[in-house]
């Protein structure tokens, strides 16, 4: 089993498309589609790398961010932020609450696959 | 300001004159609109008295021209507007005498740049409100949002099917029918978005948010309804004749005018006017002669005939989340629609403190800009004991002073279009340069 990668996000086409490439590419992939209950789900799964959406029901990834990077129980856990946001604020709160990287949509299928090698084999 | 000299004092009354005749106005008409009597505006027009400062600026904002028009005559207002131009797009004057020697050698060209910097301004507000709809436009965001996240499927799924070899069957039409269901949705929130930037185009309505549609119908009325049938029945005419299309900026405007028939019946146009002339737009003194509520005085004043005063009258009001539901913009105040105002605006102070008057001197640093009188206050309805929160709407009125602003609070029209420095309440970077 190759490792995990932890894909939230609430848009049905995207998830099964990005969830297509990296388990062609030999990443185990489990997803999830809501903000409410994200840093539990990020808890329990373990995943070695987080996909994050920023536009979530019930809570928005800088929120889920930012608790999982203050007391959550995987704090070190890399993040890949992932958003139709992509204006240069959103870029920069996304980094001072400790994004690992940042991708604004619509994204190649080939960057996200390079960044997410990139981000767990660091 | 300097002292008229007699010829001056000809010209002044002169031009006053000819201005006042040209509006239309009679003596005793402009005579109370600037607040002095009939006979002393006779005595100015006829160059038997000097005029001051303020009441020279009153004259000039009521006949819609250049104080400097009035005391020096058009080469003179031409020469103080290329002046003004010049410093406003701080372009450095090696003296002031060039512009001078502009007007008086090539006045078409001086006039053609002064029409060209208020084109300018123009531009820039529009780019500023924008921005500011850009940036806050709930509604607009969401739309955005959506066509960039069916874009994105649509993006990434067809990569995959031109992309990856070997995709068994199953899966293809599985992205197939995923790209055709997408291209629908994309279709279908693409033409909404144009309809929501566009609505105009089509039917003439008003584009944009209901809280746009009820702006524009206030604008379109001159923000008031003197004289107009406020029965149940003339308020549905009133609504229905208007360019209101939504069911939502109907209902908002129905609640704005009955609110509008409540205030006019409890302070009559009459008694209101007696108190106008007794205390000019002191919102305060008229509450306090009256023993009216300030909230209901400040909105009389906001939204009475602009001809009742002598300078140009602002409200900004909101509830407990800071969410604009009225707004009257003024010249140099402006009121961003999307609940992103700056936070040193003395209403929001005031939603921490019901019923009690805030007064202040305002310096709004924007592009236009200037220095301005303010009253604010909230006040609570439902207060009644409860584990529910009272609802809180708080009102500011704004009107242009010529005061010395050095004593007033700085503020902007929001973060993200302001440039104080150092300001602690900056909760954004601003487009302008300033650091959080």
């Amino acid at each position: 089993m190759g490792k995990s990668v932890l894909l939230i996000e609430d848009e049905p086409n995207i998830v099964e498309a990005i969830s297509f490439i990296l388990s062609r590419d030999g990443w185990s992939v489990m997803t999830h589609s809501n903000g409410h209950d994200a840093n539990n789900v990020i808890e329990t799964k373990s995943p070695d790398l987080v996909i994050l959406d920023v536009m979530l029901p019930g809570k928005s990834g800088f929120d889920i961010l930012r608790d999982l990077r203050q007391g959550g129980a995987r704090p070190e856990v890399p993040v890949l932020v992932l958003t139709a946001r992509g204006q240069t604020k959103d870029r920069e709160l996304a980094f001072a609450l400790g994004a690992s990287e940042f991708m604004s949509k619509p994204f190649s299928n080939g960057d996200v696959l390079e960044t997410v090698r990139r981000l767990v084999n660091a | 300001m300097r002292g008229f000299l007699m010829s001056d004092i000809v010209s002044v009354g002169v031009r006053i004159r000819e201005r006042r005749v040209g509006s239309g106005l009679k003596q005793a008409e402009l005579a109370e609109m600037v607040g002095i009597s009939a006979s002393y505006l006779n005595l100015i027009e006829h160059n038997r008295r000097r005029i001051a400062g303020g009441l020279l600026n009153r004259l000039a904002q009521t006949l819609k021209v250049d104080a400097s028009f009035l005391s020096e005559g058009a080469q003179a207002s031409l020469v103080a507007r290329l002046q003004e131009c010049a410093v406003y797009h701080g372009v450095p004057l090696a003296d002031d005498g060039a512009a001078a020697d502009l007007a008086a050698r090539h006045p078409k060209w001086a006039q053609f740049m002064i029409d060209l910097d208020r084109k300018v301004r123009q531009l820039e507000q529009t780019v500023d409100g924008l921005s500011d709809r850009l940036s806050h436009d709930p509604h607009l965001a969401a739309s955005l949002h959506e066509v960039l996240t069916t874009v994105t499927a649509i993006r990434s799924t067809s990569s995959i099917l031109v992309d990856m070899k070997d995709i068994e069957p199953e899966w293809q039409n599985r992205f197939h029918r995923n790209i055709s269901e997408d291209s629908h949705r994309l279709a279908e929130e693409a033409q909404a978005l144009v309809g929501y930037l566009d609505g105009a185009a089509t039917d003439g309505a008003v584009s944009g948010s209901p809280w746009d549609e009820l702006d524009a119908f206030l604008a379109e009325q001159d923000y008031h309804f003197f004289g107009c049938d406020l029965s149940d029945d003339g308020v549905g005419r009133l609504v229905q004749s208007s360019r209101l299309t939504s069911r939502s900026s109907q209902v908002l405007a129905k609640r704005f005018l009955r609110l509008y028939r409540s205030d006019t019946e409890q302070l009559m146009d009459n008694k209101f006017r007696d108190a106008i002339n007794a205390h000019g737009h002191d919102a305060i003194a008229i509450a306090s002669a009256l023993s009216v509520p300030l909230p209901m005085v400040i909105r009389r004043l906001a939204f009475s005939p602009k001809e009742w005063f002598n300078v140009q009258i602002g409200l900004a009001a909101c509830d407990a989340s800071g969410s604009f539901f009225l707004r009257k913009p003024v010249t140099g105040f402006h009121i961003p629609r999307f609940g992103s105002a700056c936070p040193l605006w003395p209403l929001f102070g005031a939603l921490q403190s019901p019923g009690r008057a805030f007064e202040s001197v305002l310096t709004h640093t924007g592009r236009e800009g200037g220095t301005f009188a303010s009253v604010s206050v909230a006040e609570l309805f439902s207060a009644e004991i409860g584990t529910h929160q009272p609802t809180v709407l708080s009102y500011m009125l704004v009107s242009q002073i010529h005061d010395d602003a050095a004593l007033s609070i700085k503020v902007g029209a929001a973060c993200r279009v302001c440039a104080i420095a150092g300001c602690k309440s900056r909760r954004e970077l601003s487009i302008l340069g300033e650091d959080l």
